[in-house]
């Protein structure tokens, strides 16, 4: 199915005008290879990515600061405890505290997240990252086209960030809850309708790919 | 007390697998061919007259998993689409960023809170 007109609006929620969801079609459409409103220096236009609105619940694609992170240590084999900025993968309502579980509680998923200009730093101290490759490299990462990382940006021309999306954890929800009384404190920002679109186009294509290119019949 | 509701739904067109799907806790779960549905729901309570229930219940919740599962498709149409020159991380990339990431993760927590 091509990036286009057929089925596209059917995706966005009725709430949105035509022109809210005109702008949010041609933001996402830079991801496409077949987009035609390419800049000339080939850049993606990252404005009204993130937004620091404040909301009294967490949501799908808020990055909060200092989440407990079990890192598995390779020599020991043994997990060890760290903290790390995550985004949440989680459904929105499977982590609310409105929502009273009473079996099969949700926990809350998240990817850890890092700061893109320590990620340049060490690039840079590698002889293989020439300034070719690394721009290069910056590029693809930029149009989202590095399938394991998403990259985020604080609008643009913000603080850069990658969520690194094969390093997954589950935290516990009640626990994530008790952030919220000092939410502003403990979430870096949000994601706005454009990137949250991309985020979740971008989660798609990471766990769900067509085709798979492996013949399942028995 | 939790209510268990289990339903009859005699209209071939819910003779299919469709797993959960709710905003509101609810589950309608197909078990084995000769039931072909059951619900219950957790959080809620009714009183389901049987009629009512398959016909309006059943057909309105069909209807919004129908409409599910068209999103999803559509979803995952686009997300193909736009992403199909993507590519994974190559052996030195990687490595970098398993260092750049053990780096970023710290022992002691600065935040109110955390455990």
């Amino acid at each position: 199915m091509e990036f286009g007109e057929d089925h596209f609006e059917s995706l966005l929620p009725p709430y949105l005008t035509s022109d809210q969801k005109s702008r949010l079609k041609d933001s996402l459409s830079q991801f496409s290879i077949h987009r035609g409103s390419e800049n000339s220096n080939n850049e993606v236009d990252y404005n009204n990515f993130t937004t620091k609105q404040h909301s009294d619940y967490f949501k799908q694609s808020d990055l909060i600061y200092e989440i407990r992170y079990p890192h598995l240590n390779e020599e020991t084999v043994e997990f060890e405890k760290y903290y790390t900025t995550a985004i949440i993968l989680s459904n929105t309502c499977d982590i609310s505290s409105e929502n009273l579980h009473i079996l099969n509680k949700k926990q809350s998923i998240l990817a850890p997240v890092i700061d893109l200009n320590c990620f340049i730093e060490d690039l840079s101290k590698n002889d293989y990252f020439t300034r070719e490759r690394l721009t290069s490299f910056l590029n693809e990462l930029k149009l989202q086209r590095i399938t394991n990382l998403f990259y985020i940006s604080e609008n643009n021309g913000g603080e850069e960030y990658i969520a690194l999306l094969d390093k997954i954890f589950w935290f516990p929800t009640n626990e994530l809850n008790d952030y919220i009384e000092n939410i502003n404190e403990n979430k870096l920002f949000s994601l706005t309708q454009f990137g949250y679109y991309l985020f979740l186009l971008k989660l798609s294509f990471h766990f769900c790919r067509f085709p798979e290119a492996l013949d399942r019949s028995v | 007390m939790i209510p268990f509701i289990c339903a009859d739904v005699s209209n071939s067109n819910f003779d299919r697998g469709f797993s959960s799907l709710s905003s509101y806790e609810e589950r309608i779960i197909p078990v084995k061919k000769e039931v072909k549905l059951f619900a219950y729901w957790l959080t809620d309570g009714m009183n389901p007259i049987a009629n009512d229930f398959v016909n309006d219940y059943a057909n309105e919740y069909f209807e919004t998993q129908k409409m599910f599962d068209n999103r999803q498709n559509v979803l995952l149409g686009f997300s193909n689409s736009i992403f199909e020159n993507s590519r994974s991380l190559n052996e030195i990339e990687e490595e970098v960023l398993n260092i750049t990431f053990f780096k970023s993760l710290t022992k002691k927590p600065t935040l109110k809170g955390r455990r």
